[in-house]
């Protein structure tokens, strides 16, 4: 192996985890497909361009870090590795040449998840592999990325046998994007969680990220989901760009139905992910131990996922009724900040869903007792039969706050 | 002649995605834009009747036949 997620160290002071270059968080299929089946419903938006660009720009920075003084065999061998590591499946990049390459591949993250999910697509569904391919092109053969063509044309989640992906000089078929900020922090004191025990879940936990990465499928099969470790500017370009293409056809509106889905993706994750988290026997072990009330539950779980990669979880105000939570340095606000700079209006959905998942888990479901609801179905009549929590979001670094803040409300 | 969709939406909710709402309406907004046309999820759930021509009334039915895959019958 060319690349060991262990030379990467995890930054402490800010809940961040940095590698060649690119911020890096876990996210699970629940949230993934459902993001990418949002903006795939509003089929009139092109977006097949910035599916598979958000990708190709990501990966095309982080590889040109981790390539730096490699050669062609050593770069096709890093490039694997990481994508295999942080959980997108398994690539063979050996007959890729200065012309690019046909690959084929039966191991994908987002087809094999899209199939579990939704069921049969009628259109390939692998749009980063598509733009990993295309950063792989350009780095290793020093190619620029517009002039590079990279489609999939065969995959799993269509009940094709195997994915294919055509990588090689062409008309270019995705975005390409302007150069962004480094990173900047925003570092003011930060309301600590209110709990005792929150310095010792999260020191049980400090460095554990480090054990989730891809198997011998190259997947990360963990608390119940399928985890990716994303290049944060990536997944979080995809929003973005979703919410710019849904202003432009409908304003101040296509602004509020996108965010609603995109807060329901964040939900989902929450849900199911968090759920995974709060009844595995790590939590059995390390965490249960601790709690005594329903916000026990809460604040442990924050307390736990400050060592992944998205920013300081707290709450500022918590009961069955009305939560009001904090993230410092969250993904999505620093993300923004890097490629688009200030927002006029909060862009941390996935955060602000996560929040409300998490408060639907421990008060409308029976979860701090052992019985989780882990089924879509499931997930579905818990949503139309309990009160829903509502999100207000507050705060936003990149509208000049200096954290993120929500409300979740019934 | 105006038709209500509320019971499409509410029909669609009983059997689809938690957010099957958003969905429907995000797969629709260049027609609804046309007949000046901005509702929400919320608004929806609020209301006891969203009155519409038959054009967004066939548009609503047949979207959320095909994201729910099921057909609609109406109740009587």
């Amino acid at each position: 192996m060319m690349f060991n997620i262990n030379d990467y160290p995890y930054d402490e002071k800010h809940n961040y985890l940095e590698i060649g270059g690119e911020a890096m968080i876990f996210h699970c299929h629940h949230y993934l497909t459902n993001l990418q089946r949002t903006i795939l419903d509003a089929d009139y938006i092109d977006s097949s361009k910035f599916l598979i660009g958000s990708a190709a720009d990501a990966v095309y920075n982080q590889l040109t870090n981790l390539c730096d003084g490699l050669d062609v065999d050593s770069s096709k061998q890093m490039a694997q590795d990481i994508y295999k590591v942080f959980g997108y499946g398994l690539i063979d990049l050996s007959s890729m040449n200065e012309n690019g390459c046909v690959l084929k591949t039966t191991k994908s993250f987002f087809s094999r998840t899209w199939y579990q999910k939704f069921g049969k697509s009628s259109n390939p569904v692998d749009y980063y592999t598509a733009g990993f391919l295309a950063a792989c092109f350009a780095v290793i053969y020093k190619k620029d990325l517009k002039d590079i063509k990279s489609i999939q044309t065969t995959c799993l989640s269509c009940e094709d046998e195997i994915n294919t992906f055509e990588v090689s000089i062409g008309e270019r078929n995705f975005d390409v994007y302007p150069p962004k900020k480094p990173v900047e922090f925003v570092d003011v004191p930060k309301v600590k969680i209110d709990w005792e025990h929150a310095d010792t879940i999260t020191n049980a936990f400090l460095g554990a990220h480090a054990t989730m990465v891809g198997n011998e499928e190259g997947l990360i099969p963990a608390f119940g989901v399928y985890l990716v470790r994303n290049q944060s500017d990536y997944v979080n370009r995809l929003q973005f760009e979703f919410v710019k293409e849904m202003t432009n056809v409908a304003g101040e509106y296509g602004v509020t139905l996108a965010g609603e889905l995109l807060i329901e993706a964040g939900h989902a994750c929450g849900f199911f992910t968090y759920g995974g988290i709060m009844t595995s026997k790590e939590w059995e072990g390390a965490v249960k131990p601790y709690l005594k009330t329903k916000e026990d539950w809460i604040k442990a779980l924050a307390a736990l996922v400050n060592t992944m990669g998205w920013g300081y979880h707290t709450a500022v105000e918590l009961s069955e009724q009305k939560a009001v939570f904090r993230n410092y340095n969250d993904f999505e606000d620093l993300s923004h900040l890097r490629m688009y700079g200030k927002s006029s209006y909060p862009v941390n959905w996935a955060n602000s869903g996560g929040f409300t998942g998490l408060m639907q888990l421990i008060y409308n479901t029976d979860l701090v007792n052992g019985n989780r609801i882990d089924t879509e179905e499931g997930f579905r009549a818990m949503r139309r039969s309990k009160t829903k929590y509502k999100t207000k979001m507050l705060k936003s670094i990149a509208c000049g706050d200096d954290y993120l803040e929500v409300e979740i409300y019934s | 002649m105006k038709y209500n969709i509320k019971p499409l939406f509410i029909w669609a909710k009983q059997r689809g995605d938690a957010n099957i709402i958003d969905r429907i309406l995000v797969k629709i907004i260049p027609q609804l834009l046309k007949d000046n046309i901005k509702i929400t999820s919320n608004e929806i759930e609020n209301s006891n009747e969203i009155l519409v021509s038959k054009e967004i009334y066939d548009l609503v039915l047949s979207t959320a036949q095909n994201l729910v895959d099921d057909t609609y019958k109406e109740e009587k």
